[in-house]
């Protein structure tokens, strides 16, 4: 009997699929302005290193980074120029220099890192450097600075309810907020009767703030990933106290 | 020392006597940062919430592992120390996987590594968050779940894989280094038995 | 046990458990390199008829075996070998020579037999070389031993040296690579000053050396390798020398894969203690359950199964 039908995958033909393009919004920009921009970007990078002046060189790299598709030469020419800058820095001065960096800044040297520890090749750095570069980055921004790349995805918002549910990190201060006994919040039931639809309604508020003030919606992820740690243990002994 | 570790000192003073803690202060400084990367990024993805799968009614399954949806995959992190030596972290909404890829500088220290994991991954049910099989291109992976993180103590796994790749690399070196002391000893006797 | 001993455990203790107490016998058993053993008493309990089926018998005889037995043996070794087996011996109990020492020196000599049979070819080896010596000629006949299915021992005499080759199989990856370890110190343990007068070592993996490269059917795998000593006239120039050099380079395969077996095993316990300790790294993050006595309602407790 012929089965190769059981290998189609029909979803494929579900209407409702999500694609990898819907995920993020597209970059606005042409790709050839783009290119260009990281390449006066690398030029600009170059001076301000011949003088010395180390955070300029960062807080020019690390503004409007590349993303998206068809962008791929823009990409690299970033991360090379970044990581030139991050190999010629000397040990001492990182965490002078993290400190000055703008919190988006700091995001976005934060990506940079994890990008280059990944790049298959690894070019002319060291892993060192950028461990070491991730180790003062995280003593300095926390790790909400980490939360911030795994979920850092710029979703635009608009139809299936299936993406409001995006990640606990996203969610949880919300949820916080709204439900603050712990109790209510983690039973299923409640989840999915009481919060879940104030949630949908709340998160197209959320990711519009979000963008507006990343800065306090980074405190409040660091603040959850504290009281995550520190609840996890507190709450569970309780539990265990008065069953 | 990373702010969440110092936290963590700071709720639990009697961790100071603790066997881990020690070996934390004792552990070479050039193995330091890798390990505090791997910490500080663990830490930041074990935020895992109970999820049920969009793509089947009734089911509940770890997402980074069905991969059906997603929109609820979160960006993989890998942190690396050099070409040999990585960490693939890959969070989902209910779970996280971590695979590890082990230093292994000539074919011996290939064998005894592979040895070693699978010994560990045969008994994968003992250590609840251990894959049976590793990610394709690693040599271990583990797989953390919202149960695992709801019934364990979430800093303590945390702890324990850094101590995994702590003393992996240890005990292979060391059964490298007993492996050429036996060889050596054994072809000692055996020529010198020839001058008698 | 470092050294492993070149005569049969089994054949030394039962063969002294009968001499003081004879009785009707029949045991079967196996030596290194699938030779087997036949110890019975077919006729009366104080004749013991020890036999031996060894693989490579027919080569063993081309190179002189049976000479060397009748003189190890002399009237001992029976006209017709047991069927199924390659050479047999019949001991009367009786007639075993008196006093301690003398009767242990027997019974070692019986428990050599595998020993002295193997012996031939090295001896003859050792001979043609000092022939060679004398008269001046190249080479002598290249002896091939196939002890084993896959494996084979290759002796050769040249007027200066005699040249022994071991072929050996690993069965796994592991073994392979383990063997080269080892192999590998053979060939460095030498440069030591206290071990230099011990034969020279050479290890090749897969490519067979110059001396055997012309022998048909070898493999060329990478499981394969080729260990090759060189046993200069220091080694046998005396009688005892010679003997002790027979027994210890005739083991060598054996005491190679036994030490890579002893290697895989301590690998193993150890393995085995480091994963119970990260088990208990790893128990130190389950919660603890509470184990408070709960009670219903009319006051008797609840018990869990």
């Amino acid at each position: 009997m012929d089965t190769a039908f059981r290998k189609i995958d029909i979803d494929q033909f579900d209407e409702d699929i999500l694609h990898e393009s819907e995920l993020y919004d597209a970059d606005t920009r042409d790709p050839s302005q783009i290119l260009e921009e990281a390449k006066q970007r690398q030029v600009a990078v170059r001076t301000s290193l011949a003088k010395g002046d180390v955070v300029g060189a960062l807080s020019t790299i690390l503004e409007n980074p590349p993303y998206g598709p068809n962008v791929d030469q823009a990409k690299d020419i970033t991360l090379q120029t970044l990581l030139t800058i991050l190999n010629t820095t000397k040990a001492t001065e990182i965490p002078a220099v993290i400190k000055s960096l703008s919190q988006d800044a700091q995001d976005t040297l934060m990506k940079y890192l994890y990008k280059g520890m990944a790049m298959p090749g690894w070019g002319d750095i060291s892993g060192s450097v950028l461990l070491g570069w991730h180790e003062k980055l995280t003593e300095i921004a926390g790790t909400g600075c980490i939360c911030v790349q795994i979920d850092d995805r710029p979703v635009e918002l608009a139809g299936r309810p299936s993406e409001f549910i995006i990640s606990p990190h996203a969610i949880r201060p919300l949820r916080d907020s709204v439900l603050p006994s712990p109790k209510i919040q983690d039973s299923p039931a409640l989840f999915h009767s009481v919060w879940l639809p104030i949630i949908w309604l709340l998160v197209p508020v959320k990711y519009s703030l979000e963008r507006k003030d990343k800065q306090t919606q980074r405190v409040i992820q660091e603040e959850d990933i504290k009281k995550n740690t520190v609840t996890d243990h507190s709450l569970e002994l309780n539990k265990l106290e008065n069953p | 020392m990373d702010t969440w570790f110092k936290l963590r000192l700071k709720l639990t003073p009697d961790c100071r006597d603790s066997s881990h803690c020690r070996v934390n202060i004792a552990m070479s400084n050039v193995l330091r940062p890798y390990l505090a990367a791997v910490r500080s990024t663990l830490t930041a993805a074990l935020t895992l919430e109970n999820f049920s799968s969009q793509v089947v009614e009734r089911h509940n399954k770890p997402e980074v592992e069905a991969g059906g949806s997603k929109e609820v995959l979160l960006n993989p992190l890998t942190i690396s120390r050099n070409e040999n030596e990585r960490v693939l972290i890959e969070p989902s909404v209910n779970s996280i996987r971590l695979s590890i890829k082990i230093k292994q500088a000539d074919e011996i220290e290939r064998i005894l590594c592979h040895k070693f994991t699978r010994f560990m991954m045969q008994r994968a049910e003992s250590f609840i968050v251990l894959r049976r099989k590793p990610v394709q291109g690693y040599d271990i992976s583990f797989l953390i779940t919202n149960t695992h993180s709801e019934t364990m103590l979430k800093h303590k796994i945390v702890d324990f894989i850094i101590q995994f790749m702590e003393e992996v690399d240890k005990e292979i070196s060391e059964m490298k280094l007993s492996l050429n002391a036996r060889a050596r000893t054994v072809a000692e006797s055996y020529l010198t038995a020839f001058n008698t | 046990m470092i050294l492993l001993e070149s005569h049969n455990y089994i054949i030394q203790t039962t063969l002294a458990e009968k001499l003081i107490k004879p009785s009707s016998l029949d045991v079967k058993f196996v030596d290194f390199d699938g030779v087997h053993f036949h110890l019975s008493t077919p006729e009366r309990k104080t004749s013991v008829l020890l036999s031996m089926q060894i693989r490579c018998w027919d080569e063993l005889v081309k190179y002189g075996a049976m000479d060397i037995l009748k003189r190890e043996y002399g009237a001992l070794v029976a006209p017709q070998p047991e069927a199924e087996y390659n050479v047999s011996l019949v001991i009367d109990l009786d007639q075993v020579p008196e006093g301690a020492e003398a009767r242990d020196a027997f019974i070692m000599s019986v428990a050599l037999i595998k020993r002295n049979a193997l012996a031939a070819p090295f001896e003859l080896g050792f001979k043609t070389q000092k022939e060679l010596e004398a008269s001046g000629g190249t080479q002598g006949e290249l002896m091939q031993i196939h002890y084993r299915d896959e494996e084979a021992i290759y002796v050769q005499a040249a007027p200066d040296r005699v040249t022994v080759i071991f072929s050996t199989v690993f069965q796994e990856e592991t073994d392979r690579i383990f063997g080269k370890v080892f192999l590998q110190e053979f060939v460095d343990a030498r440069r030591q000053p206290s071990i230099q007068t011990a034969p020279q070592v050479l290890y090749t993996n897969r490519d067979p050396p110059l001396e055997i490269r012309h022998v048909p059917g070898l493999r060329n795998t990478d499981d394969i390798g080729y260990v090759t000593f060189v046993l200069f006239p220091r080694h046998f120039a005396n009688p005892n020398t010679a003997s002790s050099t027979i027994s210890h380079i005739q083991l060598f395969r054996d005491y190679l894969h036994y030490h890579i077996k002893c290697s895989k095993a301590y690998m193993h316990s150890r393995m085995r203690h480091r994963v119970a300790e990260f088990q208990k790294v790893l128990n130190r993050a389950k919660m603890e359950v509470a184990t408070t006595e709960r009670k219903t309602v009319t006051g008797r407790t609840l018990q869990s199964r």
